[in-house]
């Protein structure tokens, strides 16, 4: 079931991935999982300045995804922006049928320098152990919530940091946008101001005991 | 925030390189001493590969990928092909006897220019390695972004710099002149 995948000749694999289930309300959840050593780490599906997204394929069942949850953000020498995980991330994907699946998926994994790696890794949708599904819920709590726009201002309650992640869509088109935490209200700032008609974007909403995100489009329904 | 916001302006304000736009002229050295300036090639198309011997898709790209035969090929055509090493001194890949090295291992028929301070890497808003910028005869900045669509090789192979040399050295137009850049990150 869990497969280690050495990403450099080291005692330590940089990046184990295996796969987690659970059945939620009814539906079938595979998720991808990584364990990522400490101080480095692997990237959202809109990497940033550099970097690679990770990428996730199953086979042998129909599943939507991968669903990636929000991610951090990493400042890199010379002020290179990165957005990605580290410790741990889940990448989710919803499954409408099958059973037996095989996953290939592959990352790059980062810290001072950078390391490819991959693991194919296979299971069956039949079994679904409560550590596992600890695993998934906490991943999907972590999955963004689409939004509109004319949620912003937002009452700041418990948040002390808002961070923006373009969508490749977003930053493809050339629209900018940054967040900020004044007067207890998340403000958004976009540039130009019909940016989101480009391509939706993620904000992490953060304080001492918050974590949540939403993927704001530009009304309410642009959501899928 | 306030770090990561004003970090991320100082690039994008140092980022001169624009699309249309002339490219900043520099002087920088290469791996055997001579000194080299965008100002003195002008006449020709000029390719600018940020690089870097440590990063894994570099060295994909120079062992056995697309940068394999790219840059001598284009440079055997005219086309005055650099390599840029911005990596800080100490960092990954920087240094003279490494990039000495590498060029003799990947047989590479053009300069590889030490930009140790990485104020060229600044001024054309280099983040990761590889990454092309094209300039025209006339100084102006053509294409800049990815190599490919293909990252270690793995994707539709579309080759967007290729592309974009074959179109500026034939004076035509060039289809996709910004893509996003994949790769390790530059080592400021």
């Amino acid at each position: 079931m869990i497969v280690v995948a050495g990403a450099m000749a080291a005692d330590v694999p940089l990046v184990t991935a295996s796969i987690v289930r659970a059945k939620v309300e009814g539906q079938t959840w595979l998720g991808v999982h990584y364990r990522i050593a400490d101080g480095w780490h692997i990237y959202w599906e809109n990497p940033g300045q550099s970097g690679l997204a990770t990428s996730a394929k199953l086979s042998g069942v129909d599943a939507k995804g991968p669903i990636f949850p929000g991610p951090e953000l990493f400042m890199l020498p010379g002020g290179i922006v990165n957005n990605g995980y580290e410790h741990d991330a889940t990448l989710l994907f919803r499954v409408r049928a099958g059973n037996s699946v095989h996953v290939s998926t592959h990352w790059l994994v980062c810290r001072d320098e950078c390391i490819p790696g991959s693991a194919e890794l296979d299971a069956s949708l039949d079994d679904f152990p409560k550590k596992e599904r600890r695993i998934v819920t906490r991943a999907m709590a972590l999955v963004p919530t689409p939004v509109a726009a004319s949620i912003f201002p937002l009452a700041a309650e418990g948040i002390t940091h808002a961070d923006v992640f373009p969508s490749l869509s977003f930053e493809a088109a050339g629209g900018t946008a940054t967040a900020g935490v004044a007067m207890d209200r998340v403000v958004l700032t976009l540039s130009p101001i019909d940016a989101l008609d480009r391509g939706p974007i993620v904000v992490r909403l953060a304080g001492p005991h918050e974590l949540r995100y939403v993927q704001v489009f530009p009304t309410v329904g642009g959501s899928e | 925030m306030t770090l990561a916001l004003s970090l991320f302006l100082a690039v994008a304000h140092a980022d001169t390189a624009a699309i249309g736009a002339p490219a900043p002229d520099f002087t920088l050295t290469d791996t055997d001493g001579k000194s080299v300036s965008l100002s003195d090639q002008k006449g020709s198309t000029v390719v600018l590969e940020w690089f870097n011997p440590g990063c894994p898709f570099v060295k994909y790209a120079h062992g056995s990928g697309p940068l394999k035969d790219l840059g001598s090929t284009w440079s055997s055509k005219g086309v005055r092909w650099f390599a840029v090493n911005s990596g800080a001194p100490g960092k990954e890949g920087a240094g003279l006897e490494t990039n000495k090295q590498a060029k003799t291992a990947w047989s590479m028929k053009y300069p590889i220019l030490l930009d140790e301070s990485g104020k060229v890497g600044h001024e054309y808003g280099a983040t990761s390695t590889p990454t092309i910028v094209v300039i025209d005869s006339a100084g102006v900045v053509r294409y800049k972004g990815a190599l490919d669509d293909s990252p270690m090789g793995e994707g539709a192979g579309r080759a967007y710099a290729n592309d974009a040399i074959t179109a500026v050295t034939n004076g035509g137009k060039v289809e996709v002149p910004s893509t996003k850049s994949y790769g390790c990150s530059v080592k400021y």
